[in-house]
Formats: structure tokens, sequence, C-alpha cells
């Protein structure tokens, strides 16, 4: 079971600053409706657990929580601050190494080559940084992910069944990366069908079934 | 915005570099066509000289879209995604893009041409306008073929789409610089035939931008 971070600093969530708000929000897309006024606040220090069976609509929720959707009806405010995404696919190129394929994020977000070489370090895929994702494990592919939030360092971080495919002693990854947002006065938002081992960490809870939310 | 294209393009063009996909392995095809059009027409170098433009475009025409439409680090709607969250807008996305494949259109043009000078006798009459209208066109193949792989992919069709949608468009685009050669050729002016190639190449290139937020969106 996970521990909340002693990273967090906010705790009154009344007197927290807003990260994300969606107000109405509804989703149609080729005719289907993936979401279906969705009313959501996410402040400073706030983790939230989604959860839902498969095709509930905690994948588009999250897209729509990114800036990657748009709504087709209500609205969504996101932060100011960077937003980041580990879904279900790494955001990884197979024929580029580890190292690269960061360093694609690193000089898109002004940071040096050597934060490249510390991040993939602090994951513990220093060995690993000249092999090619494409060669690489599930897990390692998963572990460059989470070195990339070092170099984003987002307000608002969103994980899609952040446990997918790491083994136990990565685990703590997760909670990590949770714990550095909160720290940056960001949220969180953990889309999982194991919602007991971050429970600890939960501030809000979502239960998305046919695309409606409860909170 | 011309930062992030230029640093974007690096990236397309190291995916390149690494697997090699376009110059190692179309070109080597396109010169074994020219190699047996050149053995099928025998001695006639006439003949081959008067065939060798309309022969050396349209083998442009085929490995401008399969360049166009190859895996690349943004042809991957997670990885676009990630391009979207780093703040890079949709359109400068799709400008990279379509920068990286005119860039190495342009590459296998060049090599495309020394090879038909070679093998098929091919003479360029003006140098200057033979080398615009491979820029123009390598633009314009290149925004048609990066405009068809997200419209296919926006539709779900996979690259079953591209031809339909490029073919219609590369064709003029491809008539141009062997009009305006022949036209040089015979000592008139060919540079009006450019107007055609760069109006389709405009209109595509600003139908990808325009088009490049719903795009972006549909995919993912």
């Amino acid at each position: 079971m996970a521990t909340r971070p002693s990273s967090t600093v906010v705790t009154d969530r009344r007197a927290a600053a807003n990260v994300l708000q969606a107000v109405g929000v509804t989703v149609d897309r080729g005719g289907v409706r993936l979401l279906q006024d969705v009313h959501l606040q996410l402040r400073s220090g706030d983790v939230a657990l989604c959860t839902g069976p498969n095709g509930a609509g905690k994948t588009t929720l999250l897209r729509v929580a990114a800036g990657l959707l748009r709504p087709t009806g209500g609205r969504v405010e996101l932060p100011d601050g960077r937003i980041d995404l580990i879904g279900h696919t790494p955001a990884l190129h197979p024929d580029l190494t580890l190292s690269e394929n960061l360093q694609v994020v690193a000089r898109h977000v002004g940071g040096a080559p050597d934060e490249v070489a510390a991040a993939l370090h602090h994951v513990g895929l220093r060995g690993a940084a000249d092999r090619r994702a494409g060669r690489c494990s599930a897990g390692m592919r998963r572990r460059a992910e989470f070195a990339r939030l070092l170099l984003t360092r987002p307000r608002l971080l969103l994980l899609d069944e952040p446990d997918v495919a790491l083994d136990g002693g990565a685990r703590p990854l997760v909670d990590d990366a949770i714990g550095a947002t909160l720290g940056r006065g960001g949220a969180a938002v953990v889309a999982t069908h194991a919602p007991r081992r971050l429970e600890d960490l939960a501030t809000v809870r979502w239960m998305v079934r046919d695309g409606t939310v409860t909170a | 915005m011309s930062a992030d294209v230029i640093a974007l393009v690096r990236t397309e063009l190291r995916v390149e570099a690494r697997t090699r996909g376009t110059l190692l392995v179309l070109l080597p095809y396109a010169v074994a066509a020219m190699a047996l059009v050149a053995l099928a027409t025998g001695a006639d170098l006439a003949l081959l000289r008067r065939a060798a433009p309309g022969l050396l475009w349209s083998v442009v025409v085929v490995l401008g879209t399969l360049t166009a439409t190859r895996q690349g680090f943004a042809t991957d709607p997670t990885r676009r995604d990630l391009l979207h969250l780093l703040g890079l807008a949709p359109e400068v996305v799709w400008l990279g893009r379509v920068v990286a494949a005119a860039l190495l259109l342009l590459a296998l043009e060049a090599a495309l041409a020394l090879a038909a000078v070679v093998l098929l006798n091919l003479t360029i009459s003006d140098l200057l306008l033979q080398a615009v209208s491979g820029v123009v066109t390598a633009a314009g193949l290149a925004a048609l073929g990066v405009l068809a792989r997200d419209l296919a992919d926006g539709a779900n069709s996979g690259v079953a789409l591209v031809p339909l949608i490029v073919v219609p468009l590369a064709v003029p685009l491809a008539l141009a610089p062997v009009q305006a050669d022949a036209l040089a050729a015979a000592g008139t002016n060919g540079w009006p035939w450019l107007a055609v190639s760069g109006l389709i190449t405009t209109v595509a290139l600003a139908a990808g931008v325009a088009a490049a937020p719903t795009l972006q969106e549909v995919a993912g």
C-alpha cells in the first residue's frame, strides 16, 4: 500500500488553487457519446483515483483533461503549467535509443542534455541509455516514460494504469512522480483497475461508468 | 515556432538516419526500374531521352508518396500527443513532418535525376527551372502525402486511402516539371507550368495546416 508523499504541501482543499476544472463536459465521437455532462474539479495537492470498467470512458476523460480532446459540449479549464500523460502506449520511437527519445523531450522543454542522463539514472536505466526503445522490455519503456516526467515537471500529471509492466521494485516510481507533482503545487489523476495500492494517496475518487463520472 | 519546426525536422531526420528506410530501401528499386526501361528500349537513345522526364517524375511521385507516409517520429498518434503536451501546436508538428519529408524527397530527386542522366540519357534544358520545380514538387508531394496519411488514419482506413487522395493531385504536380522541361527544350518559357505545381503545393500546405488540429485529435 502506498503512503502519501511527504512533499505534499497543500492540505486545505478550499484554500488550494484550481489545477483542473471541467464543467458540463460532453464528448461525442463517431456518433457515440463517450462522456456525458461531467463536472470535476482538481485543486493543488489533489490526487484523483479514477476507476471504472473497461470502455467506461476513463482514457477519454484523461485525454480531455490533457487538452488532447476537445469536448463537444461544456468547458475544461486547464492549468497554467505543463501537463503530462503516461498512457497505455509508450510515446517512444522504437528506432531511437532511450536517451535519444528523451533528448527529443529535453529539446522542446529547454532541458540540458545531462538532465537526460540523470533522469535515466534516476529510474534505473543508466545502463540502457543507448539501447533502442524497440529492443527494451515493456517495463524498461515504462520506466523511460517516468524518466520523462523529470524533464517535463508537469503541474498536472495524468497516469493511465501506471503500474502496468512495472515490477514491484519500480512501483515507487509512480508514487515518487505523484509526490513530485504535488510538491510543485500540482495535482494528479490516476486511472486504474487496481485502486487499492494507491488508495492512501487519493484525495478524490472518480467512478466512471458509461461515460458518466461520479465524484 | 520555427525553432520547434527545425527541432522536429532534426528528430525526423535522425529517425531516417537510423532506419535508412527511404534512401537505402526505396532508391535501389527506383534505379532498377529506370535500368529496366533503358534495357527495354535498347539502342533507341532518342526514344529514351523523350521518355526520361516522364519516367523520372513518375518514379518521384511513387517514392514521394511512400516517403511522406513513412513511419516517422511524429506519425504515431501517441508521440504526436506527447509533442502537443510539450507545447508544440498541431500545425507546427504537421509542418515539421512535411519539411522533413520534403528534404528526404529532395535528396531522392537529386539521386534519381543523376541516375536518369546516366541510365536514360536525360538532358536538362534549364537547370534553374528544374531545380525550382524539384523543390516545389517535393514540398507538394510531402504535403499531400502527410495530409493523406493523416486523413487515412482519421478514417481508420489504413494506408489504402492514401493513393486515392494523393494521385489525383500528384499527377498534375508531376506533370508541371515535365511540361516545363519540354517547353524549355523547345526554347519556350517553361516557368508558367510552375504556377500549376506551386498552386497545388500551396493548397496542400494550407489545407494541412488548417486541418492539423482536427486530424491530430481524431487520430489520438
